[in-house]
């Protein structure tokens, strides 16, 4: 009898656990095949939905070179600008916290302190003076602007301290004793060991840049100069009927985040459950 | 390790490299272009044009620019359509940053926002270089866009919101007369009893009336209905919200929704709930009138807001074109040439329904040969235009919210107006 | 925290001892290190973040439309916000959106946690769907759901009408609606990230614990109940403050999806920052409000650290 209810509680777990999964997975899937409809096409009636024509004509529509939509070049700048945060990120917070966690200095507290009191600022707390400040450098619709502000020191430099903090004395004492300076302690030593860490980091602070709204929104003006989240929206909002070649359009900024996450999956959520962990 | 070290690197390295790039090429285009006017005389001068027409007019100001783009080579406009809502947030940041295109669309009422930015050029020498003729344009309309003397803007049209009717659909319910004209009681019960028999007569899933009850066409009625019954928001400098007229204009609106002579939350889907035929009336922009057009199996009427209180009055207002400051004359004078096109072939825009700013285009043939548009020049006499104030977005913006409470039942309509009076005083006393 | 502070002193403690072989000359030089170490951090730091807050609480005394002159005006903008109704108002909604979206998030994380611990057939598929949303674009998840949302048009209403219900559900049109909808697609957007950090609670939990339960004859429920929830403290702790300060940051979804309406009953705080400051263009007192946003997420955190602190 217990191994009976222990069988029918088991199919109540997989029930629930595929059942919320399809229903999550139906936008998704909605997404898709509507975007393989003709432009035009009541893709919200389910009967339409299902019935062919399927084509590429709205991925067309979206991709035409004369088209509002720049697409290719909105993921571009999506993808450069989260790059090089991320890249200039994690370096000079690796730098920072080496030198905070291991060098020996006057002011150390203080400069501790003044970057943690950072980490409680949301960027959306700032946006107003960091615009005025991009209109007097004559960088709104720059790359400068763009990537500099806003990018997650302070968090970055937490964890990675953190992380360096708990390395063991005996390592830092062996190189100097072999006469190594800090530069390469920091190349030959903590840059090795603290690889996923900063791979860790990496992958928060690129999620958080690529969907940044409230910042491109403001500083990214021309059609050129746009990320995703802003462009998508723009070009959307010439079509009010019409959802095939809006859905087309989400289903291109969409493939290469997809194919990204099922290439590094593991990556990804190792990254997500260290930086949570602290 | 050392493999993503060095492949990182690598990419941090190019990617400096573009960034270096396209920053450069970003600021030649916007600031301060001087570089590539410097070249020679010959180059195609390259004009960027932005637009508030995410409506359905875009496609047809899209039709012009590539039409001007092949009738002349000198000059080269590249068009961006904007989200209406977001327009003039982006225009004005973009202004007071320096990074304005080079030629824009501004409704007139907007003007008094962006005007004291100091970042408009005045038109007046670049006119006479580019051979624009004030004279063309009506004196109302010239008046309207000068300050301190000097011309800021070459009107391009002006627009009213006016009423659209499914013929099919009233004639069904036996309302129309034999000239397809509406049978109609004058004044607001005449109307709203068209509404209910139009309710009682069609389909249950067809809508006797389409309004967006939570977006600006709310405003645009409210504003219609109060100037019918001879009052205006602001008057005099003071605000003039809290009034009877204000109250009986949105009581009006209420019984229309709660009788559910019209849907409510359709979000910003009216033109196509009147497209789809899913509705036998609409008040909307003459600028549908090119949308509608474009679905064969509608058969449709236009025609002036409809009377229901002491006077006509419908709410209206006008596109212009600006030129923002730049060191680069030649592009400024390429940008009054533009606009001057525009307006010389305004008949093409007039496919969109505007009304043609030019007189001389109102009265050529092409323009009085098509349909509906002809009678839409004559609705212009009675649009009322409305007040003029430095924070008009602002205060607009505010009376909408108080408004869409209303519609929504989330305040009375006694209390929603009285705070939309509150707030609009605050905001011309800061 | 706590054992990292520990970890610290015991490093102070070590490199103290150094500092008193070593020779001032090694000092100087470590001096130089340091700065070299850190300047490129400081730069950055300071110039995009320190200034700006800086000249945000300045600018929070000034009042006047944005592109012409500023002028000091004391206090005005902090007293002109106390009574300001639609600040309250988007405040409020601020805290209802942290309190109908914290503890929803918490039990729909955990439950895909949960489920993807349990070495179901296919977990590997359940955990890329669960996750799977996060990866959209803000804008792409924001279109998805007004298309599937939006009455009379979207998806959901069409399906309803095929099946026979005619009632028209409005999911922008009323506060409560408005919000359940912003709720609907932030949970199908974010509730996988927060699995992930279940995920990695429950993996830390040891197996013994487990084994000693089972021979103690536990059920499974008690074994959740009395292990497994206890142990996940630390982790639930974080999934709510992290939630908290995002429901403080919301921006995107009521830009995206309700445009802050109706009227504004979906405008939370940062949205009404961005109307203030780049549609009323009163930057003076868009600073003052972000000011207060900077201080409630302030308090929070610092609310937080306290509290985990004296549990341990």
């Amino acid at each position: 009898m217990n191994s009976k209810r222990k069988l029918t509680g088991k199919f109540w777990v997989y029930f629930f656990a595929y059942f919320l999964a399809i229903i999550m997975f139906i936008p998704l899937l909605w997404m898709i095949i509507s975007s393989f409809k003709l432009p035009g096409s009541t893709v919200t009636v389910i009967g339409e939905l299902l019935s062919p024509p399927y084509t590429l004509e709205s991925f067309k529509e979206v991709l035409k070179p004369d088209g509002t939509a720049m697409m290719w070049r909105w993921t571009f700048n999506s993808v450069v600008v989260g790059v090089i945060q991320t890249v200039i990120t994690v370096f000079v917070s690796s730098w920072a916290a080496f030198a905070v966690s291991r060098l020996d200095f006057k002011g150390k507290r203080l400069i501790f302190v003044l970057i943690l009191a950072g980490l409680m600022v949301p960027m959306e707390s700032i946006v107003v003076p960091l615009f005025n400040m991009m209109v007097s450098l004559n960088w709104v619709n720059t790359f400068h602007a763009l990537i500099w502000p806003g990018m997650m020191l302070p968090l970055a430099f937490l964890i990675l301290k953190q992380f360096i903090d708990q390395l063991p004395t005996e390592l830092l004492e062996a190189a100097k004793i072999d006469g190594a300076g800090p530069f390469i302690t920091w190349l030959k030593i903590i840059l090795p060991l603290s690889k996923s860490s900063m791979a860790a980091v990496s992958i928060f602070v690129f999620i958080q840049s690529w969907n940044n709204l409230l910042w491109p929104l403001l500083v990214a003006q021309e059609t050129s100069m746009m990320t995703l989240p802003v462009g998508i929206p723009t070009f959307q909002s010439n079509f009010a009927t019409d959802l095939a070649v809006p859905m087309a359009s989400n289903v291109i900024a969409s493939v290469p985040a997809l194919i990204v996450f099922l290439i590094f999956q593991k990556h990804i959520i190792k990254g997500i459950s260290m930086t949570g962990i602290k | 390790m050392f493999k993503m070290k060095r492949v990182s690197i690598v990419f941090f390295v190019l990617v400096l490299f573009m960034v270096g790039c396209s920053s450069g090429e970003g600021n030649n285009t916007s600031s301060d272009g001087g570089g590539e006017a410097e070249g020679n005389g010959n180059d195609v001068i390259e004009l960027s044009y932005w637009v508030p027409f995410s409506g359905s007019d875009g496609e047809f100001m899209e039709d012009m620019v590539s039409e001007f783009n092949k009738s002349q080579s000198d000059i080269k406009v590249e068009f961006m359509n904007n989200n209406w809502d977001d327009y003039y947030t982006k225009f004005k940041t973009a202004l007071v940053s320096n990074t304005a295109p080079d030629v824009a669309v501004s409704h007139v009422s907007h003007l008094g926002e962006l005007l004291p930015t100091d970042k408009l050029a005045p038109l007046d020498e670049l006119a006479s270089e580019a051979g624009l003729d004030w004279s063309d344009f009506s004196e109302n309309q010239v008046n309207a866009i000068m300050k301190d003397g000097n011309h800021y803007a070459v009107p391009l049209d002006t627009h009213a919101v006016i009423m659209f009717y499914n013929k099919k659909y009233l004639g069904d319910a036996g309302l129309l007369n034999e000239d397809g004209s509406i049978k109609m009681e004058q004044g607001v019960e005449g109307f709203t009893e068209v509404l209910r028999t139009l309710k009682q007569e069609l389909p249950s899933d067809v809508s006797p009336l389409v309004i967006g009850s939570n977006n600006v066409f709310t405003f645009w009625i409210w504003d219609a209905l109060i100037n019918q019954q001879g009052t205006n928001y602001i008057e005099d400098g003071q605000v003039n919200i809290d009034t009877p007229e204000s109250k009986e204009a949105m009581n009006l609106m209420k019984t229309w929704l709660e009788e559910d002579l019209m849907p409510e939350d359709i979000g910003d889907n009216s033109y196509d709930i009147f497209k789809t035929q899913d509705a036998a009336i609409t008040f909307s922009g003459v600028w549908a009138t090119g949308n509608f057009e474009t679905e064969e199996s509608l058969d449709f009427a236009a025609v002036p807001f409809p009377q229901l209180y002491d006077q006509p009055a419908a709410w209206g207002d006008s596109h212009t074109l600006v030129v923002p400051n730049q060191d680069d004359k030649e592009k400024q004078i390429a940008a009054v040439k533009f606009a001057d096109w525009l307006t010389e072939n305004g008949h093409m825009w007039a496919e969109a329904g505007h009304v043609p700013a030019k007189t001389s285009v109102i009265e050529s043939d092409v323009y009085q040969s098509m349909p509906y548009r002809s009678e839409y020049a004559a609705v212009m006499e009675d649009v009322k235009y409305m007040p003029q104030s430095d924070k008009l977005g602002a205060i607009n913006d505010a009376i909408l919210e108080s408004l869409v409470k209303i519609n929504y039942g989330q305040i009375s309509v006694e209390d929603g107006i009285k705070e939309a009076q509150g707030k609009v005083e605050e905001l011309l006393n800061k | 925290m706590q054992s990292d502070t520990v970890v610290k002193k015991d490093l102070n403690k070590d490199i103290k001892k150094n500092i008193n072989l070593a020779s001032k000359r090694e000092r100087m030089k470590n001096y130089v290190y340091a700065l070299v170490f850190l300047a490129p951090f400081m730069v950055l730091y300071l110039w995009f973040w320190v200034y700006p807050i800086v000249q945000g609480f300045i600018s929070s005394f000034y009042t006047g439309s944005y592109g012409v002159e500023q002028t000091f005006a004391g206090f005005e903008n902090y007293i002109y916000m106390a009574q300001d109704s639609k600040f309250w108002v988007s405040f409020g909604n601020t805290l209802y959106f942290v309190l109908i979206s914290t503890p929803t998030i918490v039990v729909l994380g955990l439950l895909m946690a949960l489920f993807v611990n349990m070495k179901l057939k296919g977990t590997t598929i359940l955990r890329s769907i669960y996750f799977m949303p996060y990866m959209l674009s803000i804008s792409v998840m924001g279109s998805i759901w007004v298309f599937i949302l939006q009455s009379r048009t979207g998806l959901l209403s069409e399906t309803l009408k095929m099946v026979g219900i005619t009632t028209e559900i409005q999911w922008f049109g009323s506060w409560e609606m408005g919000w359940l909808s912003i709720l609907i697609a932030t949970l199908w957007w974010t509730a996988g990230f927060n699995m992930i950090l279940f995920l990695a609670g429950l993996q830390e939990i040891p197996d013994d614990l487990y084994e000693a339960a089972d021979i103690d004859g536990a059920s499974s429920w008690k074994k959740f109940w009395y292990i497994t929830l206890p142990s996940l403290k630390g982790v639930t702790a974080m999934v709510i403050l992290l939630q908290t300060i995002a429901s403080f940051k919301l921006f995107g979804q009521t830009f995206l999806i309700t445009n802050g309406g109706p009227g504004i009953s979906t405008t939370p705080l940062v949205h009404y920052v961005y109307q203030i400051a780049f549609r009323q263009w009163e930057m003076g007192y868009a600073s003052a409000v972000s000011f207060v946003l900077f201080i409630a997420v302030l308090l929070i955190s610092l609310i937080q650290y306290k509290v985990t602190k004296t549990k341990k």
